[in-house]
Parts: C-alpha cells; sequence; structure tokens
C-alpha cells in the first residue's frame, strides 16, 4: 500500500522533475559564460579552447545539444563531469548519501530539541517559560549556519575527542558520529520553526476532548501528554519539517562545506561556478528528486502517525 | 622571512648536501636534484639558515589570498624545526594528512588544468626536469644532464640511471618519447611542448628533441606536469584501465580515492631516492571551508593545511605545536587596461592611474602584512625578476601632473570588473578610494566567476583586476601571452596593447640561450611595462600553509609543488 | 451501602476570564448514592460542564472554587489547572469523534487505564478491555480492538467511550450530553446499555443534558440547573411531575411530548444572566412570568419541600395552585 502510494508518488514527478531539468538546461547554458575559459583557465591557448569546445560539442548548436542531453537523460544517462571527467550520474549519486544522512539526522535532532521546548512552552503558555521558548529559538534563526557549524567545531569539536573536526568516516558508525555536529548546526536553524508549530499544536490539541478522556482516565499527566496530546501535535509538525527540510537544502550545503562533509554541496557550488553543465543538470535533477523524496517522506510519516491519513 | 634570506638558505644548503651527497653516494652526486638537497638540509643545514638570516633584503613577501591561486613556494621551515630535526634525522612511518580546499579532478596529468590535482599528481609522476626549490632554476629529475645544439633547435637529454616505474620496469627513452608525444597530442597543457618538431631516441637512455625554432624556455616546458613520465602505451593497458591505478615513477603510488572525501597515496618502496619516502601513506582531505581545515589541524585531525586564511596565520601561528606561515609564490595580481578603448589607449592615463595607486597601502590592507607591494610584473620569485624595475612612484602630484597632460585632463567615469565574491575585492575598493582624487569616478562591476575571462577575452571592459600564475619556472609563457598580441595568443591578454618594441624583446627573450642575456632582456620587459602601465603591478603573493610541529621537513617551491618525498613525521 | 458515593457541597467555581471573573457554578449542593442515576438538566452556559470538571478534579487553570466535593468518602481536590482526574470517576462525553483519541487504535484506548492505572500486565489488560467492550455490547470485539475511531459509527464510538469509562473501574460516571449526538434508535440502546451497566456494577450515574425526555427515561433524581445555580431538584416524578419552580416548568412546556423521545429545548423568551455580574434576587427573575417583586431581593437557595423535590422558587405554593396541566402531562 505505501510501497505503491510510493511509486505513484514518484511517477507523478517525473514530469515536474524533466521539466525543471529542462529549464535549467536553458539557464545554466543561456547565462553567460565559457567552460572551457574558466576551466583552462586564462593561459590556455585559443587551440586549447577550440579542441575542449569540440571534445564536450559545445561547438554544436544549443538545440542539437538539448536533444542529445534529452536522449541521454532517457537513457540515465546525465552526461560527464566537464571537470572530473567521470559520468554526473556516478559524480552524483556518490554524494547523494551523505546528503540525504545529514538530512534526516538533522530531522531527528529538529525533533529532538523541540519537543521538550515546545512541550514547555505549551504547557506554560504565556508564562516566563513559554516566553523564554518562544524567544531563544529566534535567535537561533538570525544566526547564519556557518557561524553556528564553526561555533560547534571551535567550542564542542575541539574539545571532545570522539567528535571529529568536520570530515565523514569510512565506517558507518563514524559517519553517524561525524553527523553529530552539522545535524545540530542544521536543526538548530530549522527548530524554531518545529518549535512554534509544535506548541501552538500541542496547546490546541490539549484542549481537545480526547485529552478530557484520557485524563479521566485517570493517567498521569506525562502518560497523556505523551500517548495522546504529542502523538497529535507532532502530526502538522510533520509537515512542517517536511516542508522546511525541503527548503533548508540550501542550509545543507553550506553545512556540508563548513564540516568538510563529501555531499551535494561542494559539488554543486564548484560545479556552477565552473559551469560544469552536465553537473549542475544532474543537481537540479537530484535536487528535485531530494524534496519530492522529502515531502513524500514526510506524508509517508504522518501516514504513520496518523491513521485518517490515506495514502492515495 | 625575506626571500634573499630563503635563498641564501638554500644555496648554502645546497652546497652542504651536493657535497655530502658526492661522498655518499659517487656518481650519481652531482645530479642530485635540487629537492633532495633542500631535504637534506633538515639533518644538516640549519646553522647555515640561521646564519644567512644576517642579510635580510626587503623583498615582496605575499600572499595566497584566493583560492585559485596555488603557486606556493619552496621551502623555507621555521628555524626551530631544522634544530629538532638535527637529533636523530627523518624517522620512517605514520600517515600524513594534508587538508585542502579542493579534490583532485583526475588521476591524468594530462587532464589536469587545476592546481591542486597537479599537485597530489606531482607525487605519483615526475617529469624529466623541475623546478629548483627556490624556483631560481630548472634542474635535471628523472633526466641526468641536457645539452643544446648550437643551433639552439636540438636538446640531448640523458636519462637518470636506475629509475624504475611503480610496477619495476626500468624506464627508457622509449616511454620518454611516447610520454612527451601523448602530452603533446592529447595534453590539456601540451601547447607548451609545441615547439617540438620530432623526438629521437639514440640509445635507451637518452632522448634528443628537434625544435622548430631555437626555443630558450624548452627544459622549463619539459618541467610542467603535463610532460610527466609514464610507461609507454600504457604499459599495455588502456588509458582508461591504466588511470584507475596509474603507474609513474614518483614516491608514491596511488591506494584510493574517493572524489569529494579525499584521496590517499602510499609508499613506493622502489622509489629511486634511496630511503624516501618517509611516510607510510598521504592523504590529501577535502576540506572546502578555511576555518575548518585550519580547526582540523588545531584538533589534530590533520598535520598540514594550505590555503590559511590569512588573517589568522599570526595568531595561529602563536599557538603551541603549530606552525602557520607563507612560501614565495608566483602569483602578481595587477590592473589591466583594455587598450583598444578611450581613455586607456593614452598612457598618460594610465600612467596617472599608476601614480595615484599606492601598493604599500594595498599590500598593509588587504594582505594583513603577508603580501608585498609589487612593482614589476614578473614576481620575485619567478627567475629573471628584476628588483630594480624603475616602477612609477606613488605620488598624488605626478599623478595630477601626468593626467594634465592626457586626453582627460579633468578625469572620467569607469568600471573596474573583478570576480563575484572575490576575495581581492577589498583591493579593487581601496584602488577606488585612490583614484577618486584624481577625478577619476570607478564604479566597481562584479562578475560571476565563471565569465570573467570570456568577458574580457571579448574586450567587454574598461579596467579588469586580473593576475598570472606561473606553471614552469620562466617567464616566457607569462611575458608572451601578456606582451605578444600575435604569438602569445591572447591579444596581450586582452588589453589589445600592441608595442613593436615590446614584442621584439618577447621574441628576443625566447630565442636566447645565455642566462645573462636573457636576464637583460627581460629586464628591459619589465622596464617598458613599468613606462607604459598596461598593466600596473599591484601585489605579489604567498602561499599561506599551517603544519603541525610532528611535520618535519616541509617545502614547497614557488610553482606550488610540494615534494612531499622529503617529509617526515615526529609523533 | 452507607451514604452517598458523590457528596457536592456549597461548590462556588469562578473562571477568570479576560471579561472579568465568570461565576460558573454558584453554590451547588447534591448527592448520588451507589447504582443511582441522577440527571442535571441545564441550558449550555448554565455551569454544567464546570460542575462536572469540578467532580473531575480537572478544573482549567483559571478557575477558583470553594465548597467541597467527595467521592466515596475522600475529597476532591479543587484545585485548578491539575491535570489527572480524581480516582473513581469516569465520564463519557457528547461528542464520540472528537472524545476518542483519532490515532490510537480503539483497544488500546480501552485497555490504557488498566495497564498503566490499574497495573495489569499488557495481555490481562488486553483482555480486559476485550471483556468491557463485550460488556459495552460491541459486536466482534477481538476485530474492532485494532480499529481506529474514524473506522466505527457513532454508535459503536459511544459505546468504546464507555468502555473507556468503565475501563478504570469506577464509582462514578459523568455523561456529559452523550447521546446527542446520535440517531434515536441508537440513542435508546445506548441509555439501555447505561441503565443496564448501572445496575450490573452499582456505579453511580450523573447524566447532564438538556435532553429532558433521556432524563425521563434514565435518571431517578434530577436536578435543574440554571445560571450556576440548582433551581429545583428531586426524584424525576416530583420535579417532572410536580414542578416547583417556573424555569422547570418553562422547559416541561417546550417539549410537546415527552414519550416521544429526543426533544431540543426550545428556549423560553429572554436569556439567561450574564454570570460575570448576575445581579441579586433570583436568577430567573427576568424571564419569570411568575415574578414578584420580593422575588428581586435576597439569596435563592434551594429549600426543601419534602423527602423527593426541593426548589429555589419561593413563589413555589402559589405555582403549586396554578400549574396542574404539567402534572398531568409528566404523568
Amino acid at each position: 500500500m505505501a510501497l505503491r502510494y510510493f511509486l505513484r508518488r514518484l511517477l507523478r514527478m517525473i514530469p515536474v522533475i524533466l521539466g525543471m531539468t529542462i529549464i535549467v538546461f536553458f539557464m545554466i547554458h543561456l547565462v553567460p559564460g565559457d567552460p572551457a575559459r574558466t576551466l583552462l583557465g586564462p593561459r590556455a591557448p585559443a587551440e586549447a579552447i577550440e579542441a575542449f569546445n569540440l571534445r564536450w560539442g559545445f561547438d554544436r548548436p544549443l538545440h542539437e545539444q538539448f536533444l542529445s542531453f534529452l536522449g541521454g537523460l532517457f537513457q540515465g544517462d546525465l552526461g560527464t563531469s566537464m571537470s572530473y571527467n567521470v559520468p554526473t550520474t556516478e559524480l552524483v549519486s556518490g554524494r547523494f548519501t551523505p546528503t540525504l544522512l545529514l538530512l534526516g539526522i538533522s530531522a531527528l535532532f529538529a525533533m529532538i530539541i523541540s519537543l521538550p521546548l515546545a512541550v514547555v512552552a505549551a504547557l506554560r503558555e504565556e508564562r516566563t517559560p513559554d516566553h523564554v521558548v518562544r524567544v531563544i529559538p529566534m535567535v537561533g534563526l538570525g544566526l547564519p549556519a556557518f557561524w553556528v557549524g564553526i561555533l560547534l567545531l571551535t567550542f564542542v569539536a575541539l574539545r571532545i575527542d570522539w567528535l571529529p573536526v568536520g570530515g565523514y568516516g569510512a565506517t558507518w558508525p563514524d559517519r553517524l558520529i561525524a553527523m553529530i555536529l552539522p545535524g545540530l548546526t542544521v536543526a538548530i536553524g530549522i527548530a524554531p520553526f518545529t518549535i512554534r508549530s509544535l506548541r501552538s499544536s500541542l496547546i490546541e490539541v490539549m484542549e481537545a476532548d480526547y485529552i478530557a478522556t484520557a485524563r479521566a482516565k485517570g493517567l498521569g499527566g506525562v502518560r497523556v501528554l505523551w500517548a495522546h496530546g504529542l502523538r497529535n501535535a507532532v502530526i502538522p509538525t510533520v509537515t512542517v519539517l517536511g516542508v522546511n527540510l525541503g527548503w533548508l537544502v540550501g542550509n545543507t550545503l553550506i553545512v556540508e562545506k563548513v564540516f568538510a562533509l563529501p555531499g551535494l554541496g561542494a559539488l554543486m557550488i564548484d560545479a556552477v561556478l565552473e559551469r560544469d553543465f552536465a553537473v549542475v543538470q544532474g543537481m537540479a535533477l537530484i535536487f528535485g528528486l531530494l524534496v519530492v523524496l522529502v515531502n513524500l517522506l514526510a506524508d509517508l510519516v504522518r501516514a504513520s502517525l496518523d491513521p485518517r491519513v490515506q495514502l492515495s | 622571512m625575506s626571500l634573499f634570506k630563503k635563498k641564501a638558505a638554500i644555496g648554502v644548503s645546497l652546497l652542504l648536501v651536493l657535497s655530502l651527497l658526492a661522498a655518499a653516494c659517487g656518481d650519481d652526486a652531482e645530479e642530485a636534484p635540487a629537492t633532495t638537497a633542500a631535504a637534506a638540509v633538515t639533518t644538516t643545514a640549519a646553522p647555515a639558515t640561521t646564519a644567512a638570516s644576517a642579510d635580510e633584503e626587503p623583498a615582496p613577501a605575499d600572499d595566497d589570498m584566493d583560492d585559485e591561486e596555488m603557486p606556493d613556494e619552496e621551502d623555507d621551515m621555521a628555524d626551530d624545526d631544522m634544530m629538532e630535526e638535527d637529533a636523530d634525522g627523518p624517522k620512517r612511518g605514520g600517515d600524513l594528512i594534508f587538508a585542502r580546499h579542493r579534490d583532485n579532478t583526475t588521476l591524468d596529468p594530462g587532464a589536469a588544468v587545476e592546481t591542486d590535482t597537479i599537485y597530489v599528481l606531482d607525487h605519483i609522476f615526475e617529469t624529466l626536469f623541475a623546478t629548483s626549490a627556490d624556483g631560481s632554476s630548472v634542474d635535471p629529475w628523472l633526466a641526468s644532464a641536457s645539452e643544446v645544439s648550437e643551433d639552439g633547435k636540438s636538446w640531448t637529454v640523458t636519462l637518470r640511471e636506475g629509475v624504475e616505474f611503480s610496477n619495476g620496469q626500468p624506464m627508457t627513452s622509449a616511454d620518454v618519447k611516447w610520454s612527451i608525444q601523448r602530452a603533446i597530442d592529447e595534453a590539456a597543457f601540451g601547447f607548451l611542448l609545441s615547439a617540438i618538431e620530432s623526438i629521437e631516441t639514440p640509445d635507451d637512455m637518452t632522448v634528443v628533441f628537434n625544435t622548430s625554432f631555437p626555443w630558450a624556455p624548452f627544459l622549463a616546458d619539459l618541467s610542467v606536469w603535463a610532460a610527466a613520465i609514464m610507461p609507454a602505451d600504457y604499459a599495455g593497458m588502456s588509458a582508461e584501465k591504466f588511470f584507475e591505478n596509474p603507474i609513474g615513477t614518483g614516491p608514491f603510488l596511488f591506494d584510493e580515492w574517493v572524489p569529494g572525501e579525499y584521496i590517499r597515496l602510499v609508499r613506493n618502496d622502489n622509489y629511486w631516492q634511496e630511503g624516501k619516502p618517509y611516510v607510510d601513506s598521504v592523504t590529501w582531505t577535502q576540506v572546502p571551508d578555511d576555518n575548518t581545515r585550519v580547526l582540523q589541524l588545531e584538533g589534530g585531525q590533520a598535520h598540514i593545511v594550505q590555503n590559511v586564511p590569512l588573517n589568522v596565520l599570526d595568531s595561529l601561528n602563536e599557538k603551541e605545536g603549530i606552525t602557520a606561515t607563507t612560501f614565495p609564490a608566483t602569483t602578481v595580481y595587477w590592473v589591466s587596461f583594455n587598450t583598444t578603448i578611450e581613455p586607456f589607449n593614452d598612457r598618460h592615463v594610465r600612467r596617472a592611474i599608476a601614480h595615484a595607486i599606492d601598493q604599500d597601502a594595498i599590500a598593509n590592507a588587504a594582505l594583513f602584512g603577508h603580501g608585498g607591494p609589487a612593482c614589476s610584473v614578473i614576481s620575485p620569485a619567478v627567475p629573471f625578476h628584476d628588483p630594480d624595475t624603475p616602477c612609477l612612484e606613488s605620488n598624488m602630484d605626478l599623478a595630477r601632473a601626468e593626467l594634465a597632460q592626457s586626453s582627460v585632463p579633468d578625469g572620467f567615469a569607469a568600471e573596474y570588473l573583478v570576480g563575484d565574491q572575490s576575495p581581492n575585492l577589498p583591493i579593487v575598493e581601496i584602488i577606488q578610494g585612490q583614484l577618486a582624487p584624481l577625478g577619476i569616478d570607478i564604479t566597481i562591476r562584479t562578475i560571476d566567476p565563471g565569465q570573467f575571462y570570456s568577458t574580457i577575452f571579448v574586450f567587454d571592459y574598461e579596467i579588469a583586476f586580473t593576475g598570472w600564475t606561473m606553471d614552469i619556472p620562466d617567464p616566457d609563457q607569462k611575458i608572451s601571452f601578456m606582451f605578444d598580441p600575435e604569438l602569445g595568443g591572447g591579444d596581450s591578454y586582452s588589453t589589445g596593447y600592441d608595442n613593436p618594441d615590446m614584442i621584439e624583446l618577447v621574441r628576443a627573450g625566447q630565442t636566447t640561450f645565455a642566462d645573462a642575456d636573457r636576464a637583460q632582456i627581460y629586464s628591459d620587459i619589465q622596464a617598458l611595462n613599468a613606462e607604459e602601465v598596461p598593466f600596473i603591478p599591484l601585489v605579489v603573493l604567498d602561499a599561506p600553509f599551517a603544519w603541525s610541529d610532528s611535520v618535519k621537513g616541509l617545502w614547497v617551491n614557488p610553482v606550488g609543488k610540494r615534494h612531499l618525498e622529503d617529509v617526515w613525521l615526529d609523533e | 451501602m452507607s451514604g452517598p458515593v458523590l457528596q457536592v457541597r456549597d461548590l462556588v467555581v469562578r473562571l477568570s476570564s479576560p471579561r472579568g471573573v465568570v461565576q460558573a457554578v454558584r453554590g451547588v449542593s447534591f448527592d448520588v448514592q451507589a447504582g443511582h442515576t441522577h440527571g442535571i438538566v441545564g441550558e449550555s452556559g448554565s455551569g454544567k460542564t464546570t460542575l462536572l470538571r469540578s467532580i473531575l478534579g480537572l478544573l482549567p487553570g483559571n478557575a477558583t472554587a470553594a465548597g467541597a466535593i467527595s467521592v466515596s468518602g475522600r475529597q476532591v481536590p479543587l484545585a485548578g489547572g491539575r491535570t489527572k482526574a480524581v480516582d473513581g470517576v469516569s465520564i463519557v462525553f457528547q461528542e464520540p469523534m472528537t472524545a476518542l483519541n483519532p490515532v490510537v487504535r480503539v483497544g488500546h484506548q480501552i485497555s490504557e487505564a488498566p495497564r498503566h492505572k490499574l497495573g495489569l500486565g499488557r495481555r490481562a489488560a488486553r483482555d480486559r478491555a476485550l471483556e468491557l467492550m463485550r460488556q459495552v455490547g460491541i459486536p466482534d470485539p477481538v476485530r474492532r480492538f485494532d480499529a481506529y475511531p474514524h473506522e466505527l459509527s457513532g454508535g459503536l464510538s459511544q459505546r468504546v467511550l464507555i468502555a473507556i469509562a468503565l475501563s478504570a473501574e469506577p464509582k462514578i460516571i459523568l455523561c456529559d450530553e452523550p447521546t446527542t449526538a446520535l440517531d434515536v434508535t441508537v440513542q435508546d440502546q445506548i441509555l439501555k446499555l447505561f441503565s443496564r451497566i448501572s445496575e450490573e456494577t452499582g456505579v453511580a450515574i450523573v447524566y447532564v443534558t438538556h435532553d429532558l425526555a433521556v432524563v425521563a427515561q434514565t435518571c431517578r433524581t434530577v436536578s435543574v440547573m440554571y445560571a450556576g445555580q440548582f433551581l429545583e431538584s428531586g426524584t424525576i416524578d416530583a420535579v417532572f411531575g410536580r414542578s416547583r419552580h417556573p424555569y422547570t416548568l418553562g422547559l416541561l412546556g417546550a417539549v410537546p411530548d415527552v414519550s416521544r423521545g429526543r426533544t431540543p429545548l426550545v428556549a423560553i423568551p429572554g436569556s439567561p444572566p450574564d454570570l460575570v455580574s448576575p445581579g441579586k434576587g433570583c436568577p430567573f427573575l427576568p424571564r419569570c412570568s411568575y415574578a414578584r417583586e420580593e422575588c428581586s431581593r435576597g439569596v435563592f437557595s434551594l429549600r426543601s419541600l419534602n423527602h423527593h423535590q426541593s426548589t429555589a422558587c419561593i413563589r413555589s405554593d402559589a405555582l403549586a395552585a396554578s400549574a396542574p396541566t404539567a402534572e398531568a402531562e409528566a404523568s
């Protein structure tokens, strides 16, 4: 059921992503800028530039380039990276995991941060703890991610031996450890949104009849809050998280750079600057997929939390 | 540390080491590459360095503010390092971690165009000739000697004895011929070798290169990374297969590359320099963020980091267990003019601007004391730099007087083109301020770096911020590009500057073989540019590095080559 | 049975609001015996819900209360903002759809109290839940155990709520308009269920509604609530048959035929007083056609007429003479 839904959603995204890829193709090709000159530098003589353009087919008219791009696309070929000289699919798929891992861990951390704070704020609505919780994350919102990242590296990673100062691990346990601080950095960026959402829905939920029913069972406050309040309040927050995660993919790129994670971020920045067309196109596709995937995941999580949501 | 001091130190070291080697190794001694010498300095030459510091002379220090600038310079290790190393000599073993902002893009020297890639490949593949430690000369490396014919069109190169590829196959003239031909045919930078007309191999250890015209920079051209020596016919493999696990003569073997993460090389036990390399492996990690790289060094996660932000270099150097300093590099930045349009075709205008620009102020403000003001278009770390180039004095009165003679005595408005988010933007802003009193109203126009060169190459600019970093230790590549609109292939680096006197000098530099004569020619070129200023040199940069005290023997020559076979770890 | 299972004495509850302090409950007293069903009738805004919350020990944070409530002889804490109900009291709400947690399987909602309050094991709690489901007449309980509330009909949901109410082994079940949302036949079944449960388990039921027919069908005693006060109290026969309060009479007059089942409360002309400043005298005074000048003075509280009936109306004697029709109709 869920799988079929998943596949159907993916299928439905194909035209959207295809359209996006095509737009990106024309955007990157029509923006002025010469990959040959950028890659080879001012030192390269005209013959080298010509040879380069010939090799990559830039001497052909744009519509021809577009057709061969489309042809490749339908065969799952996104072209070859000019800087790395390897197929874009290979390059990009290798970078996909760290970014996905970062997004996942960030979402987890965002929830871990948001839950207690939102609960405190909601249960002490309009009192001091509430005001504190509502103001402090806003400060976090104003801090740029790279700054938070550097602070964490300087004041946490440098002092805790087992936390790496950036970098990705060779083994999965290492990688998870390496994700702690970057995940925290992104989470600090998302937390203001999730806390706000969770707080307001928790306040609403705690007024609901079924909370009174649960309390009338004579259950403890913690049990009621956890099993009845949060379980319902979290549902809209999952959507907020999904929307913001998609939006914060941009933030992830910066965080990847600061923490030296071999994700899509570094690749993307270089590719755009160097007019590495194939990679930029591949990235557009991947980011489109990523946003869809995150939203889809949010839907699936919502469905698993809320039996009323029908996946169809 | 001044350049002069370094030169002196290296000179003395060289002598000491050469004599040591002569005693130790017999025949090979006189061809001992400079690098060997410099590395050996670590054990013997410390007193010399210290002594040499007496005769300092102000010389540009520089810096590398720009990620693209790689060339860093030669040796010069902190004095205390050398002292420590005196004790026991180099230790073997250890895994060296070198953090840098970019990863490799290829394992093929022919495809490599990007300096960070090249600096890694330098350790797998080697060239016949190599830039000396101080950048002042080209020395035999995989070659042992060379001789040029009377007409200057035939170079006979004798190969070094006992060099084997990492697969055990001995290097022969056939490999050399094949490799150089491949570079000419396929390499992105093969154009540097385009003077070669034919290659002969009279015997296994001799290669004769015939050039189509007398070509003075020839040996320097052979030192370009693209001219790397590899086994003929890729040792029987396909090119693709070969570069999956490349075979070279270098001190390290390729081990693993995870793009975007790290590339690791391990020791080549078969390396021709006896006893080297010292470390078991070198891992270059990609750490794009400048601050993070520095933090990794502090946290012990990296041994050496490059492109250290200049503003933190001094404070980092104060930290316990860390040395942070710069190596001389070849990068010079300048103001360049579109001399095909008014008023920049008027030399009085260019000279007025040159008088108004205060290079000292720029070097102090923008380079945090790590760069130096530039006077010549040739950096001090490049052969034939003339320290006595007669530059135009920074003086507003002279500037006004000069402008008064021009077509625009009351000033004008102009656009100054610079790369978007360039670390050099502050320099441009300073110049904007310095030109305002002349009535020159500068608008800074920033442009996506991906469009920068394609914009100036079609002359769609008025004033631009450009510069040059050397690939080889010979000024011709750059000088012809800057001043020879026809043969240089770049419309005089897109200035359109076209001066028959200058062109004549440039071409004379290519065909004059005697060093003293060439030096005079390049002095004349530097002086003529100072007079006509199609390019106004601003600053020269150094390459900032930092490393932990456990790293011994690190040196970087001015074209950026790091000889990590000389580095050892004392952990 | 020694004494009433629920005793409410002089309960006063004030709620602070942005408009001022609302006097939601103004001196209410009543008892309910084990196994009995007591109805409380009133319009919305009469203070019924606040009264129920007081009994549960779940007054909101903005409430202050005075007086005393005891359940099985144990005092109910009257502090506002408590989040845990007192032992022995359960509640069944009006809207089963909103009173059930939409994201938790109904079986788990029923077994929750046995498991987490009564301390049964997982297995035992499940068995207990299935037993309760059978007891409240849910067919095929094993299958329904895993259903979510939105998969059940209104009637079944209400049965689930009742099962939940029973699950904590209460002495008293408070019913807040438990059948209003149901259609007539289902309503009838549910009412019968309440009666059966009350008989079988000896649990006391407090039934709050504005539906007189429901009260007449299920309750032994009834109180009529208005503006935070009880205006009349007594056995069903007495209050509905021989009402001694104009408000009750008004309500009864608005009921065309009690036997016909569910009937909405038709409004009596005028509106209840603002409980922020209710004024002096009889709260029903402005709407009362029997009012006299003395009705605007003093405090009006229940006074006993006989064993079966008490009223707050000082003109109950005059009423007795002038309202024979209501008596006739009710009987």
